[in-house]
């Protein structure tokens, strides 16, 4: 150390040190630059203010709950991973940001446990949707008529009716959380549905109604969610499987009332109130979701038949 | 929507790597700053980009674009919209149309549009699954009013079976029946100008509906527990209505059209075995239903 010296040297004589100023030659004026800088800049602050966003609520920084995904997809590959998936411009992925490598265990499941929750809850409080419902199907029609689809609808009338609507009451968007999709709520409703029709049914022919009504209410759920596709409007498969599936709740409720209650005229009366209800989620959930407005019976009522049937079942085992 | 940010893909100027660390990078499409909330208040944006408030949508369509061709091949789920293009209200004017047996050759001449050429799938599909739950709803309320009559109600065990019968039953005869008619039509009888096969399947979906309102008046032999012959006579009663106007409905829709066809190769007499086959294998359907659901064939059992 103490024998290093400082080499006292003019750098405007010496050769060696011939420093070019630490300048690149801009390809464009110097005002692009600028813009460019700045652009780069406010990127890189959404950047952080996006990661930020990720750390603190991991749930809600989906950004699919964005407007901007919503309207404007930036690089969509499902259209051309999955025809299945391709009828949306509704962005469905499940989670599109953040460092989820290195996150606690614990943060992962809630995440998926409170997405769970939100959608058990639109189910459990159809009307709290009932507004974004609105929107979209005003959405719809917009876009149903730029496209020169039939739906059998006045235009000019209703969209003046909701037009009018939206003025006096904004929407509140946190909401558009709740049209992400999983396969949670059919994959349990489904099975608690089964299994308690099989403990109720009689001894001898307990696991071929369960095995039955397991295999038909997936195959239903299927059908149905490929008849909504058939029937045209931005809603996806899965999307319209985990609708079914989620509104299936109100029939798990009333039958496991009905594993206490023997009458079948008190059931009956459970079953008109619970069907009734569940209808009335999927209805106001397919709406959100989007099908198209002049079709929205023909998407329900399949959903409406099967429920039916299956709150019959209820009623009668 | 949202202030026009670098395209991280396409637009390369302000590719940097040094903001790349041990993050994974995040496209920096969403801005999480206020100015991005979709703005319903009515306020226009100075931002010329599509924004979510009214004007912008209505007058730009960005919202979720609607497709309206039916391209694609065979594989793709877009080449089978055209046979579910239908709304709430054709859909209740089809139905109508095929109950309302006496006005049915009166408007079969009148339309001719896409439509009505290529029929609609979605009928044949949920009206028949309809007449399959009314029939199993008729079935199992009836017996169990019957044994709340009879007393106490947890003597009632339903058939299960019933319910994959109905399915197997019902649909089978609305899919079969057509396909069988249309291919020795048009292939061994060398038809022209004859229905697509979707418009056949769709005459036959339609003219079950009849059977709804039949199945429940149906629910009514649960009281006549005690009148076996009453009670037969209403089981004959339900089906022959279910039975008679979806034959009908049929026939009057089929007849026209295949008159044209037969008498365009100049085989006249063709029609009446047509329409002969047609009758039995509907009257098959009859019986099979009234054996299923209704009991057996005896008008007192």
């Amino acid at each position: 150390m103490s024998q290093w010296k400082p080499v006292n040297v003019d750098p405007n004589h010496a050769d060696d040190f011939d420093l070019e100023p630490d300048f690149i030659e801009p390809d464009d004026a110097t005002t692009p630059i600028n813009k460019n800088k700045s652009q780069y800049s406010s990127a890189q602050q959404q950047q952080q203010n996006q990661y930020q966003l990720n750390q603190g609520q991991g749930q809600s920084s989906n950004s699919f709950f964005n407007f901007s995904s919503f309207t404007t997809p930036n690089i969509d590959l499902s259209n051309s991973l999955n025809p299945i998936l391709n009828n949306e411009n509704v962005k469905e992925r499940k989670f599109s940001g953040g460092d989820t490598l290195d996150e606690p265990v614990w943060d992962t499941l809630k995440r998926d446990l409170v997405a769970i929750g939100h959608r058990l809850f639109s189910v459990v409080w159809p009307a709290s949707l009932s507004k974004l419902a609105k929107v979209q199907q005003h959405n719809l029609l917009i876009a149903a008529r730029n496209s020169g689809i039939n739906i059998g609808i006045n235009y000019d009338q209703i969209e003046q009716d909701l037009e009018q609507d939206l003025q006096n009451q904004p929407i509140d968007d946190s909401n558009l959380k709740k049209l992400d999709w999983d396969l949670w709520g059919p994959l349990i409703f489904i099975l608690i549905f089964s299994l308690i029709l099989g403990y109720l049914s009689p001894k001898t022919n307990t696991s071929q109604v369960f095995s039955s009504v397991f295999a038909l209410t997936w195959l239903t759920f299927a059908v149905i969610a490929i008849n909504i596709q058939l029937l045209g409007g931005t809603i996806s498969f899965f999307s319209a499987l985990s609708t079914q599936g989620y509104a299936l709740f109100p029939l798990v409720i009333s039958s496991i009332i009905s594993i206490f209650i023997k009458w079948s005229f008190i059931r009956f009366i459970i079953y008109l109130l619970f069907v009734s209800w569940a209808i009335y989620a999927a209805t106001i959930n397919l709406k959100v979701s989007g099908v198209l407005p002049g079709r929205i019976f023909l998407a329900i009522y399949p959903v409406g038949l099967v429920y039916a049937t299956l709150g019959w079942l209820c009623v009668i085992t | 929507m949202f202030k026009k940010g670098p395209n991280w893909l396409e637009n390369d100027d302000d590719l940097n790597t040094n903001n790349i660390g041990t993050k994974a990078y995040i496209p920096p499409d969403i801005p999480a700053d206020d100015s991005s909330l979709p703005n319903v208040s009515g306020k226009i944006d100075s931002d010329p980009s599509p924004s979510y408030n009214n004007e912008g949508s209505s007058s730009q369509g960005i919202t979720p674009v609607v497709p309206n061709n039916f391209e694609g091949g065979v594989f793709s789920i877009n080449h089978y919209r055209r046979y579910f293009n239908i709304n709430t209200n054709d859909f209740f004017g089809n139905v109508i149309n095929s109950i309302n047996v006496i006005s049915i050759g009166e408007k079969s001449n009148e339309d001719d549009n896409e439509n009505e050429i290529i029929g609609d799938l979605y009928g044949p599909i949920w009206v028949t699954a309809t007449v399959i739950f009314c029939l199993f709803f008729s079935n199992t309320s009836s017996n169990l009013i019957k044994s709340w009559l009879i007393g106490g109600d947890e003597h009632y065990q339903y058939n299960f079976g019933l319910l994959t019968g109905a399915i197997s039953l019902l649909y089978g005869y609305t899919v079969l029946i057509p396909f069988i008619f249309y291919i020795v039509s048009v292939w061994y009888f060398k038809l022209e100008n004859f229905f697509s096969l979707s418009k056949i399947i769709s005459i036959y979906g339609y003219a079950n509906s009849v059977w709804i309102p039949s199945a429940i008046l149906g629910i009514l032999r649960g009281l006549l527990v005690n009148h076996q012959f009453l009670s037969g006579i209403l089981k004959w009663i339900v089906v022959l209505i279910g039975g008679l106007i979806s034959g009908v409905s049929i026939g009057l829709k089929v007849f026209p059209i295949l008159k044209n066809s037969t008498s365009s190769i100049g085989n006249d007499k063709l029609i009446f075995g047509l329409l002969g086959v047609l009758g039995i294998a509907h009257l098959g359907f009859i019986i099979a239903i009234k054996v299923l659901f209704f009991g057996d064939l005896k008008v007192v059992s």
